[in-house]
């Protein structure tokens, strides 16, 4: 998986591309430490390009939303794909995220 | 029936190779026409399988992931030589907490049809069967 990220106004959008499972989660994570460290606290998850999410990255998102919370921060996710989607559904993990078509939408809810 | 098997390390870096190796299988499996999100449900499968069962070993312990398939059905076999498993004892997911961890036989169990887990002296197999077909998940 890749992981990059650029400054959108107040908020950092962290786009992620490929395959996020166990391998990826210890980055994920570090990527959002590093950002919290830099008191990046308002952040977009663009995972459009994200064309497999197992458990362990699941898991890896939950950890870092709690992170950010923790740290009166926020996270949003954007972009994805329907069989990404399902997975959220599954695990029932939908519900503590705010989940957001495109990245356009996640940016312009305020 | 036809059958492929790949022996892998029980270390996380593991995981790409079996998920390429899983695509390559799905995809000689389903053909270039799959019924929308069953190879990816397939290979969600495997991913939560190949997972546990590499945590549950030792790095210097094997997994060998199996699949063997007809026109109707698939299965997939996961061994490892890691400790003594009950499937019973497997609690379901904290929903409410919203927990971390502890979705992945859940998540196996929501999209295969059929799952079992034979423990052996030196391992254990997680048989997990899905019907290529459409019809009535069997109970």
């Amino acid at each position: 998986m890749s992981i990059t990220h650029n400054q959108e106004g107040v908020f950092t959008i962290v786009s992620m591309a490929g395959r996020f499972d166990a391998l990826c989660a210890r980055e994920f994570k570090s990527v959002i430490s590093l950002l919290l460290e830099a008191d990046k606290k308002r952040i977009i998850l663009d995972m459009a390009q994200v064309n497999f999410i197992d458990s362990s990255g699941m898991g890896a998102l939950v950890g870092g939303l709690r992170g950010v919370a923790k740290e009166g921060g926020e996270i949003r996710i954007a972009g994805l794909i329907p069989e990404v989607h399902t997975i959220f559904e599954l695990t029932r993990l939908h519900r503590i995220f705010d989940i957001y078509e495109t990245t356009a939408a996640a940016l312009a809810a305020g | 029936m036809k059958a492929r098997t790949i022996e892998l390390s029980a270390m996380l870096d593991s995981l790409r190779s079996g998920a390429l190796f899983t695509d390559e299988v799905i995809g000689e499996i389903l053909g270039d026409s799959p019924p929308p999100h069953l190879g990816y449900n397939i290979a969600l499968a495997v991913s939560e399988a190949l997972t546990n069962a590499i945590r549950h070993c030792k790095s210097s312990e094997k997994v060998i992931l199996g699949f063997s398939w007809d026109s109707e059905h698939v299965v997939i076999t996961v061994d490892d030589q890691g400790c003594e498993l009950h499937l019973e004892d497997v609690p379901e997911p904290d929903f409410e907490d919203a927990a971390e961890c502890g979705y992945g036989l859940y998540i196996i169990r929501t999209l295969m049809d059929d799952v079992t887990l034979e423990n052996f002296t030196g391992g254990k197999r997680l048989t997990m069967t899905k019907r290529l077909i459409e019809g009535n998940k069997p109970s």
